[in-house]
C-alpha cells in the first residue's frame, strides 16, 4: 500500500495540471470571497437585514470547488486517456489498492489546498469587511477561528471540498471519459441550485436543498438561522458524503469488473 | 511528362466540406446521445418544475391608484399640455406627465402620457393599457388631446413639432379632471444574503413648466377653474407653484393588470419558468460543442481532416455551421416541447388569469423566448466548439465553459447583493439566458436581445481566436 501511495503521489505531483489546479483552488476561492465581501455592505441595508458573515466570507468555495473537480478528474481519468492505466495496473495488479491509494493522495492534496483557500478567504474578509460597515458596533465582530460556529464553518468547508473531490474521483472511475465525467459532476453539483430559483413551493424547495449534493454539503457553512435550515450542518455534510460513498463504491465495482 | 488523374475531382469546395463534417458529427455515437439527452432533459425538467411550482389564487387588488394630482376641470373636448423640465429617478417605474381622469377618486378611469426614468415614455390608460412611446427622458413636451371618447398622446422636443405617440379609447363623462400626475412605486431591496426581498416606499418628484389646458374657458375664479392639488389614494406628497413652474411630488403607482409596473402576485415570469429545463440542456450542448472541437485532436483524426482539406479556416467554418444548425434544430424541438408540456402543470398550480394570462406558442413574447432558447443552444454549442478547438483538451475546455455558464448563476443568487448579481448577469455568458425573460422584475439585469448579444460576443471572440490558432498551430 505504501508503494502504491508513493506511486500515486509521484504521478499527481509530476502532472503539470496539478500545480495549476492548486493555484486555481486557492486563487479562485480567495478571489470570489473577496468579491462577495467587497460588494456587500452593512451600512445601506435595511435595518432588519442580517448577514451570515462566515458564510459570505467562505462563498469563494463556489468557484474553488470547480478547480477541485478538475483536479480530481484529471488525477483519475487522465490515466485512461493516455493508457497509462495499463502500466499502473501491470505494476500494481490489485485494483482496489490502486483506487484506494489514488483516493487517499487526491483527498490529502485537496485537504491541504482547501485549508489554504479557507484561511486565505478568512483573512481577506477580515481585511475587507470592517471597511464595509461590518463592525462590532453593528453586531458583526471580527471573524475569528476561536468562535466555535465560525470554526465549524471553516473546518466544514475544507471537508466539503475533500468530499467534492471524492465524489468527482468516484464519478470519474465510473465514466472514465474526462469530458463526460466533468460534465456529469458539474451538472450534478450546479444544476439543482440553479433550478431552485424556479421552485417556489416551500416543501419542494426544502427537499431540493436537502438532497442535492452542493446545497446539502454547504449547509455546513451556515451560522445564522439554523432553525429554518432545510438540513442541519453536519447532516447536510453527511448527505454529500453519502453521494461520494455511492460514487466510490460504484467506481470500485466498475474498476474491478471492467477491462482497463 | 507528368501523370494527371482522369477521375473528375470531387473537390474540397464548401459542399464537400459541409458533407464531411456532417458525416463525422452524425456517425459519432456521442452526438445522438447528446441530441436525445438535450431534448429529454429540457422537456422533463420543465415539466417537473411546472408541476411542483405553485402560486396562490390571486385575491389582491386589481389596480393601484395612488399619486400626486394637480388638476382642474375640463368639459368636453380639449387638450392638456406640459413640459417636464426634470424628473427625479426615484424608481425605474416612477411616472410623471399629463393625465385626463374621470374624477379624483381612486379607481376612476384615466388616460395619461407618462415619462419614466427607466422605461421611457408610455401612454397608459384604464389600469390595463400601456403603449411604449420610445426611450425619452426629461426634458420633454407632452400633450394629451380628448376627442369624444378617444384620447391621443403627443410628444415633442421643442414644443413646436409634435409626434403622435398613440391613442386609446375610454368611457369618460362629459366633465373630467385634467392635470399633472406624479408618482413612484415602492422600491425592492434584498433582505439578508438569500433571495428574500422587501419593499420600501419611494417618493417621485417632477417639475413642469408651460402647463396649459385648452380650451381654457373656465375662469380661474369659478369652481373647478383653479389648479388644485390632491393626493389620490394613500400617497405622501406635496405641491408648489411659482411663476408657471409646478413642482409635484407623489408616491405609489397608477397601474393594474396589463401595465408592466403593476406589482401584482403575477411577478413570476412564467414563460421563462416553463423553459427552465433549458439550463440542463445547455450543459449537454456545451459538452457536445467542446467534444466536437477537441475530439479530433484526441484521436489525431485532425491530421486526416487537415490532409484531406488543407484550408483549415474553411474546415472550422464548415464544422461550426454543421454543429450550429444541428443544435439549433434540436434546441427548437426541445424548447418548443418544453413550453407546451409545461403549460398544463402551470395552469393546474394556480398560474391563471388575471395575474397570469394564458399564452400560446404564437404570442410574440413566447416566440422570442422559445426561438431565442434554440438560438442560445446553438451559440452555446459554437462557444464550446471554439473553446474546445483552442484548448484542444476536452477536460480543461469543458471546465472553462461549464463554469462560465453555471457558477455565476449559483453564486449570484446565493451569495451576492442584487447589484453584484446583476453585473454577473450582464457580463458573463449567463447574460444569454435573458432571451427567455418576458417580464421586467427587480432582478432583471439586461434586455433580452442585449443579453443574447453578450453571449454572441463571447462566441465570436472565441471563434476568431480558434480560427487564428488552428491555422498557425501544428495539428
Amino acid at each position: 500500500m505504501l508503494a502504491a501511495l508513493h506511486m500515486e503521489w509521484t504521478k499527481l505531483r509530476t502532472m503539470r495540471s496539478t500545480a495549476w489546479c492548486l493555484l486555481a483552488v486557492i486563487g479562485l476561492s480567495i478571489g470570489l470571497s473577496a468579491y462577495a465581501t467587497g460588494t456587500t455592505d452593512a451600512v445601506h441595508c435595511a435595518p432588519h437585514c442580517s448577514f451570515d458573515v462566515p458564510r459570505l466570507s467562505l462563498s469563494g468555495v463556489y468557484l474553488g470547488q470547480v478547480a477541485v473537480v478538475a483536479l480530481a478528474a484529471l488525477a483519475v481519468t487522465s490515466e485512461y486517456d493516455t493508457m497509462m492505466i495499463r502500466i499502473t495496473l501491470a505494476a500494481c495488479p490489485r485494483r482496489l489498492t490502486v483506487l484506494a491509494a489514488k483516493l487517499t493522495v487526491v483527498t490529502a492534496f485537496v485537504l491541504g489546498s482547501a485549508t489554504m483557500a479557507v484561511l486565505g478567504s478568512l483573512l481577506a474578509s477580515r481585511v475587507i469587511l470592517p471597511g464595509n460597515g461590518f463592525t462590532a458596533a453593528r453586531g458583526y465582530p471580527l471573524l475569528s477561528l476561536s468562535d466555535p460556529v465560525t470554526a465549524r464553518a471553516c473546518i466544514g468547508t475544507v471537508l466539503y471540498l475533500a468530499l467534492v473531490a471524492l465524489l468527482s474521483a468516484g464519478t470519474c472511475a465510473i465514466i472514465r471519459h474526462t469530458g463526460w465525467s466533468v460534465t456529469a459532476i458539474l451538472g450534478l453539483l450546479f444544476v439543482p441550485p440553479i433550478l431552485l430559483q424556479f421552485v417556489n413551493n416551500p416543501s419542494w424547495h426544502d427537499r431540493i436543498l436537502r438532497y442535492s449534493p452542493m446545497t446539502a454539503g454547504q449547509a455546513i457553512q451556515v451560522t445564522k438561522g439554523l432553525r429554518q435550515l432545510a438540513v442541519g450542518p453536519w447532516q447536510g455534510l453527511a448527505i454529500l458524503a453519502a453521494y461520494a460513498a455511492a460514487a466510490i463504491v460504484t467506481g470500485a465495482l466498475v474498476i474491478r469488473c471492467r477491462d482497463a | 511528362m507528368s501523370y494527371q488523374s482522369t477521375i473528375p475531382s470531387r473537390g474540397d469546395g464548401p459542399g464537400a466540406l459541409l458533407r464531411a463534417e456532417w458525416t463525422k458529427l452524425r456517425t459519432v455515437r456521442g452526438t445522438g446521445i447528446c441530441v436525445l439527452l438535450t431534448v429529454a432533459l429540457t422537456v422533463l425538467l420543465s415539466v417537473l418544475l411546472s408541476n411542483i411550482a405553485s402560486t396562490d389564487p390571486y385575491t389582491g387588488p386589481r389596480y393601484t391608484d395612488a399619486f400626486g394630482f394637480v388638476h382642474r376641470q375640463m368639459t368636453g373636448d380639449g387638450t392638456v399640455t406640459a413640459r417636464i423640465a426634470s424628473q427625479r429617478p426615484s424608481q425605474e417605474w416612477a411616472k410623471a406627465g399629463p393625465i385626463i381622469k374621470a374624477g379624483t377618486d381612486p379607481g376612476a378611469t384615466y388616460a395619461a402620457l407618462l415619462l419614466t426614468p427607466g422605461h421611457g415614455l408610455r401612454l397608459e390608460a384604464a389600469f390595463s393599457t400601456s403603449i411604449d412611446g420610445g426611450a425619452f427622458r426629461a426634458p420633454q413636451w407632452l400633450r394629451l388631446r380628448r376627442t369624444g371618447d378617444t384620447i391621443t398622446g403627443f410628444d415633442s422636443a421643442d414644443g413646436r413639432n409634435w409626434r403622435r405617440v398613440g391613442s386609446v379609447t375610454l368611457k369618460l363623462p362629459p366633465t373630467v379632471q385634467v392635470g399633472l400626475a406624479v408618482t413612484s412605486p415602492p422600491g425592492t431591496v434584498k433582505v439578508g444574503s438569500g433571495s428574500q426581498t422587501g419593499t420600501v416606499p419611494t417618493i417621485g418628484r417632477a417639475t413642469f413648466d408651460n402647463v396649459s389646458v385648452r380650451p381654457g374657458a373656465v375662469s380661474a375664479g369659478s369652481p373647478g377653474g383653479a389648479w388644485r392639488y390632491q393626493k389620490v389614494g394613500a400617497s405622501a406628497t406635496g405641491f408648489s407653484q411659482s411663476a408657471g413652474t409646478f413642482t409635484v411630488t407623489g408616491s405609489g403607482d397608477i397601474a393594474g393588470f396589463g401595465t408592466p409596473s403593476f406589482p401584482s402576485a403575477g411577478n413570476d415570469d412564467i414563460i421563462a419558468n416553463s423553459l427552465a429545463g433549458v439550463q440542463a440542456g445547455l450543459v449537454v450542448v456545451l459538452a457536445l460543442g467542446v467534444i466536437v472541437g477537441a475530439g479530433e485532436y484526441r484521436t489525431a483524426l485532425a491530421r486526416t481532416t487537415f490532409t484531406a482539406s488543407p484550408r483549415r479556416g474553411q474546415v472550422l467554418a464548415a464544422r461550426t455551421i454543421v454543429l450550429a444548425t444541428t443544435v439549433f434544430v434540436t434546441g427548437l424541438a426541445a424548447s418548443a416541447s418544453a413550453y407546451l408540456a409545461a403549460q398544463p402543470g402551470q395552469h393546474k398550480n394556480g398560474f391563471v388569469p388575471p395575474a397570469y394570462p394564458h399564452t400560446s406558442l404564437t404570442d410574440p413574447l413566447v416566440l422570442r423566448a422559445v426561438l431565442g432558447s434554440a438560438l442560445l443552444f446553438a451559440v452555446a454549442a459554437v462557444l464550446g466548439l471554439a473553446i474546445g478547438t483552442l484548448v484542444r483538451r476536452p477536460a480543461p475546455a469543458l471546465i472553462l465553459v461549464l463554469a462560465a455558464f453555471l457558477v455565476p448563476q449559483v453564486v449570484g443568487s446565493a451569495a451576492l447583493s442584487v447589484d453584484a448579481q446583476k453585473w454577473l448577469d450582464r457580463l458573463t455568458p449567463v447574460a444569454g439566458l435573458a432571451i427567455q425573460q418576458t417580464r421586467i422584475r427587480f432582478d432583471t439585469a439586461i434586455s433580452p436581445w442585449g443579453g443574447f448579444a453578450v453571449v454572441c460576443g463571447y462566441a465570436a471572440v472565441a471563434l476568431i481566436a480558434a480560427a487564428i490558432t488552428v491555422r498557425r498551430r501544428d495539428a
